[in-house]
Protein backbone atom coordinates (compact mmCIF):
# COMPACT_ATOMS: atom_id res chain seq x y z
CA UNK A 1 0.00 0.00 0.00
CA UNK A 2 1.35 3.53 -0.91
CA UNK A 3 0.01 6.36 0.79
CA UNK A 4 0.40 8.69 -1.75
CA UNK A 5 -1.18 6.36 -4.73
CA UNK A 6 -3.53 4.46 -2.71
CA UNK A 7 -7.06 5.15 -0.41
CA UNK A 8 -7.91 3.36 2.18
CA UNK A 9 -12.34 3.64 2.36
CA UNK A 10 -15.27 1.70 4.08
CA UNK A 11 -18.23 0.15 1.24
CA UNK A 12 -21.72 0.00 2.56
CA UNK A 13 -23.70 -2.41 1.10
CA UNK A 14 -26.95 -4.32 1.99
CA UNK A 15 -24.78 -7.68 2.50
CA UNK A 16 -22.39 -5.79 5.09
CA UNK A 17 -19.34 -3.25 5.36
CA UNK A 18 -16.31 -3.50 3.53
CA UNK A 19 -14.30 -1.79 5.96
CA UNK A 20 -11.09 -0.43 5.37
CA UNK A 21 -10.59 -1.54 1.82
CA UNK A 22 -7.94 0.00 -0.58
CA UNK A 23 -7.73 0.62 -3.79
CA UNK A 24 -5.46 3.07 -6.22
CA UNK A 25 -7.10 6.32 -6.41
CA UNK A 26 -7.20 6.21 -10.00
CA UNK A 27 -9.50 3.02 -9.87
CA UNK A 28 -12.63 3.82 -11.76
CA UNK A 29 -15.73 3.27 -10.28
CA UNK A 30 -17.10 1.06 -12.34
CA UNK A 31 -13.51 -1.18 -11.15
CA UNK A 32 -14.66 -0.65 -7.45
CA UNK A 33 -18.34 -1.48 -8.08
CA UNK A 34 -16.80 -5.11 -9.57
CA UNK A 35 -14.62 -5.13 -6.77
CA UNK A 36 -17.63 -5.11 -4.40
CA UNK A 37 -19.58 -7.37 -6.36
CA UNK A 38 -16.93 -9.99 -6.33
CA UNK A 39 -16.16 -8.98 -2.43
CA UNK A 40 -20.09 -9.84 -1.48
CA UNK A 41 -20.85 -12.68 -3.99
CA UNK A 42 -23.78 -9.87 -5.74
CA UNK A 43 -25.01 -11.20 -8.74
CA UNK A 44 -22.79 -10.44 -11.52
CA UNK A 45 -25.19 -9.36 -14.51
CA UNK A 46 -27.07 -6.86 -12.07
CA UNK A 47 -27.34 -2.76 -12.20
CA UNK A 48 -25.12 -1.20 -9.04
CA UNK A 49 -23.79 1.77 -8.63
CA UNK A 50 -21.90 3.79 -5.59
CA UNK A 51 -22.60 7.06 -3.87
CA UNK A 52 -20.53 9.13 -1.42
CA UNK A 53 -22.09 9.05 1.64
CA UNK A 54 -21.30 12.82 2.43
CA UNK A 55 -23.11 13.61 -0.91
CA UNK A 56 -25.68 10.73 -1.00
CA UNK A 57 -28.22 12.32 -4.25
CA UNK A 58 -25.55 11.95 -6.54
CA UNK A 59 -24.38 8.34 -7.87
CA UNK A 60 -20.79 8.35 -9.18
CA UNK A 61 -20.12 7.98 -12.79
CA UNK A 62 -18.59 4.51 -13.27
CA UNK A 63 -15.91 5.94 -16.01
CA UNK A 64 -14.75 8.26 -13.56
CA UNK A 65 -11.27 7.71 -11.23
CA UNK A 66 -11.80 7.95 -7.75
CA UNK A 67 -9.65 10.58 -7.26
CA UNK A 68 -11.99 13.01 -9.61
CA UNK A 69 -14.10 13.20 -6.62
CA UNK A 70 -12.30 14.07 -4.27
CA UNK A 71 -12.44 10.91 -2.43
CA UNK A 72 -10.48 10.70 0.77
CA UNK A 73 -9.08 8.38 3.07
CA UNK A 74 -11.71 7.33 5.72
CA UNK A 75 -14.73 8.24 3.75
CA UNK A 76 -17.74 5.47 3.15
CA UNK A 77 -19.03 4.66 -0.53
CA UNK A 78 -22.88 3.57 -0.53
CA UNK A 79 -23.06 0.69 -2.82
CA UNK A 80 -26.81 0.22 -4.05
CA UNK A 81 -28.44 -2.63 -6.21
CA UNK A 82 -30.37 -0.65 -8.52
CA UNK A 83 -32.68 -4.24 -9.47
CA UNK A 84 -32.04 -6.35 -12.36
CA UNK A 85 -33.19 -5.07 -15.62
CA UNK A 86 -36.27 -7.53 -16.21
CA UNK A 87 -38.32 -5.73 -19.19
CA UNK A 88 -36.13 -4.20 -21.49
CA UNK B 1 -50.00 -21.40 3.88
CA UNK B 2 -50.65 -18.55 5.57
CA UNK B 3 -48.41 -16.26 7.98
CA UNK B 4 -49.29 -15.63 11.15
CA UNK B 5 -49.49 -11.54 10.89
CA UNK B 6 -47.38 -11.52 13.84
CA UNK B 7 -44.44 -13.23 12.33
CA UNK B 8 -44.60 -10.87 9.11
CA UNK B 9 -45.01 -8.21 11.97
CA UNK B 10 -41.77 -8.88 13.41
CA UNK B 11 -40.01 -9.22 10.47
CA UNK B 12 -41.16 -6.07 9.07
CA UNK B 13 -39.90 -4.19 12.40
CA UNK B 14 -36.59 -5.30 12.05
CA UNK B 15 -36.22 -4.53 8.38
CA UNK B 16 -37.20 -1.57 9.23
CA UNK B 17 -34.45 -0.78 11.71
CA UNK B 18 -32.45 -1.82 9.36
CA UNK B 19 -33.21 1.70 7.26
CA UNK B 20 -32.61 3.76 9.85
CA UNK B 21 -29.32 5.23 8.50
CA UNK B 22 -30.79 5.60 4.90
CA UNK B 23 -33.87 7.29 6.28
CA UNK B 24 -32.01 10.33 7.59
CA UNK B 25 -29.26 10.37 4.86
CA UNK B 26 -31.67 10.55 2.67
CA UNK B 27 -34.43 12.32 4.03
CA UNK B 28 -37.26 9.17 3.69
CA UNK B 29 -40.65 9.54 6.28
CA UNK B 30 -41.47 6.29 7.31
CA UNK B 31 -44.80 5.90 8.66
CA UNK B 32 -45.41 3.77 11.65
CA UNK B 33 -46.80 0.09 10.61
CA UNK B 34 -50.22 -0.20 10.46
CA UNK B 35 -50.53 -4.12 11.94
CA UNK B 36 -54.21 -4.61 12.01
CA UNK B 37 -53.99 -3.72 7.92
CA UNK B 38 -50.25 -5.10 7.47
CA UNK B 39 -49.32 -1.82 5.92
CA UNK B 40 -46.54 1.36 5.86
CA UNK B 41 -45.28 4.04 3.45
CA UNK B 42 -42.49 5.63 2.73
CA UNK B 43 -42.35 8.95 1.60
CA UNK B 44 -39.57 10.44 -0.66
CA UNK B 45 -38.51 13.12 -2.34
CA UNK B 46 -36.66 12.68 -5.75
CA UNK B 47 -33.71 15.48 -5.59
CA UNK B 48 -33.50 16.39 -9.18
CA UNK B 49 -37.07 17.55 -9.50
CA UNK B 50 -38.13 17.69 -5.94
CA UNK B 51 -41.26 15.39 -6.42
CA UNK B 52 -42.82 13.60 -3.64
CA UNK B 53 -43.23 9.91 -3.77
CA UNK B 54 -45.39 7.53 -1.46
CA UNK B 55 -44.54 3.90 -1.26
CA UNK B 56 -47.17 1.69 0.21
CA UNK B 57 -46.11 -1.82 1.17
CA UNK B 58 -48.58 -4.70 2.03
CA UNK B 59 -46.44 -7.11 4.15
CA UNK B 60 -49.34 -9.96 4.73
CA UNK B 61 -48.16 -13.17 4.54
CA UNK B 62 -43.98 -11.99 4.28
CA UNK B 63 -41.52 -13.05 3.19
CA UNK B 64 -43.37 -16.08 2.09
CA UNK B 65 -45.20 -13.66 -0.50
CA UNK B 66 -43.49 -10.74 -1.79
CA UNK B 67 -43.94 -7.54 -0.30
CA UNK B 68 -47.09 -5.71 -2.38
CA UNK B 69 -45.55 -2.64 -3.48
CA UNK B 70 -47.62 0.35 -4.51
CA UNK B 71 -47.36 3.93 -5.19
CA UNK B 72 -49.99 6.66 -3.86
CA UNK B 73 -50.03 9.83 -5.73
CA UNK B 74 -49.03 12.56 -3.25
CA UNK B 75 -52.00 15.35 -4.54
CA UNK B 76 -55.04 13.37 -4.77
CA UNK B 77 -54.41 10.30 -2.54
CA UNK B 78 -55.50 7.73 -5.34
CA UNK B 79 -53.54 4.60 -4.94
CA UNK B 80 -51.75 2.88 -8.60
CA UNK B 81 -52.66 5.62 -10.46
CA UNK B 82 -50.06 6.29 -13.23
CA UNK B 83 -49.50 9.67 -12.16
CA UNK B 84 -48.17 8.28 -8.58
CA UNK B 85 -45.48 6.35 -10.44
CA UNK B 86 -42.00 7.54 -11.52
CA UNK B 87 -40.86 7.22 -14.69
CA UNK B 88 -37.53 5.28 -16.45
CA UNK B 89 -35.80 6.61 -18.54
CA UNK B 90 -34.53 2.74 -18.82
CA UNK B 91 -30.83 3.12 -18.58
CA UNK B 92 -30.88 -0.10 -16.00
CA UNK B 93 -34.31 -1.60 -17.64
CA UNK B 94 -37.86 -0.64 -16.72
CA UNK B 95 -38.11 -0.82 -12.81
CA UNK B 96 -41.37 1.41 -13.21
CA UNK B 97 -43.46 -0.17 -15.41
CA UNK B 98 -46.46 1.43 -17.04
CA UNK B 99 -48.75 -1.27 -15.93
CA UNK B 100 -48.12 0.42 -13.33
CA UNK B 101 -45.82 -1.66 -11.27
CA UNK B 102 -42.23 -2.12 -10.22
CA UNK B 103 -41.33 -4.80 -12.40
CA UNK B 104 -39.73 -6.78 -10.45
CA UNK B 105 -39.68 -10.13 -8.55
CA UNK B 106 -39.47 -8.43 -5.31
CA UNK B 107 -42.87 -6.55 -5.88
CA UNK B 108 -46.15 -8.75 -5.93
CA UNK B 109 -47.68 -6.36 -7.99
CA UNK B 110 -45.59 -7.38 -11.31
CA UNK B 111 -47.03 -11.21 -10.98
CA UNK B 112 -50.35 -12.28 -12.14
CA UNK B 113 -52.28 -10.41 -13.57
CA UNK B 114 -49.53 -7.55 -13.89
CA UNK B 115 -46.38 -7.77 -16.87
CA UNK B 116 -45.21 -11.11 -15.34
CA UNK B 117 -47.55 -14.62 -15.72
CA UNK B 118 -44.46 -16.28 -15.49
CA UNK B 119 -43.42 -15.78 -12.49
CA UNK B 120 -43.92 -17.99 -9.57
CA UNK B 121 -44.85 -16.36 -6.14
CA UNK B 122 -43.81 -19.37 -4.03
CA UNK B 123 -40.15 -19.16 -4.12
CA UNK B 124 -40.11 -15.50 -5.37
CA UNK B 125 -37.16 -15.21 -3.54
CA UNK B 126 -35.20 -17.73 -5.71
CA UNK B 127 -35.82 -15.55 -8.76
CA UNK B 128 -33.50 -15.61 -11.11
CA UNK B 129 -33.59 -11.81 -11.62
CA UNK B 130 -34.31 -11.29 -7.52
CA UNK B 131 -30.33 -10.07 -7.44
CA UNK B 132 -30.32 -8.73 -3.17
CA UNK B 133 -33.65 -6.85 -3.39
CA UNK B 134 -35.10 -9.54 -1.09
CA UNK B 135 -35.29 -7.14 2.30
CA UNK B 136 -37.16 -4.04 2.66
CA UNK B 137 -34.02 -1.59 2.54
CA UNK B 138 -32.71 -3.34 -0.69
CA UNK B 139 -35.85 -2.62 -2.13
CA UNK B 140 -36.20 1.21 -1.19
CA UNK B 141 -32.53 1.82 -1.88
CA UNK B 142 -33.20 0.61 -5.34
CA UNK B 143 -36.36 2.86 -5.60
CA UNK B 144 -34.43 5.85 -4.31
CA UNK B 145 -31.32 5.60 -6.27
CA UNK B 146 -33.76 5.11 -9.24
CA UNK B 147 -35.81 8.64 -8.70
CA UNK B 148 -32.40 10.28 -8.03
CA UNK B 149 -30.11 9.31 -10.52
CA UNK B 150 -30.17 11.59 -13.75
CA UNK B 151 -29.45 9.24 -15.94
CA UNK B 152 -32.24 7.11 -14.63
CA UNK B 153 -34.47 8.64 -13.50
CA UNK B 154 -37.59 10.11 -16.11
CA UNK B 155 -39.53 12.30 -14.08
CA UNK B 156 -43.33 11.69 -12.99
CA UNK B 157 -44.70 9.21 -14.86
CA UNK B 158 -48.28 10.22 -16.46
CA UNK B 159 -51.40 8.71 -18.10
Amino acid sequence: MSPDKDLTIDIETTRGKWEKATFSKTTKIQEVIQAVIQHFGFAPNGNYELRLERDPDHALKPERPLVSYGIKDGDTLIFTDLGAAVWL
Amino acid sequence: MAVDPRTSTAIVRKELEDCQNDALRNHWEISRIDEQNQIFTVKMKSPIDNEDYIIEMKFDNYKQLPLYVEFIDPKTGERGTKNAYPASKGKFGVFFHGFPCICHPCSRKAYTPGPHGDWALTGWQQNPQIGSLTNIRAILLAIYSRISNEEEYGGRMHA
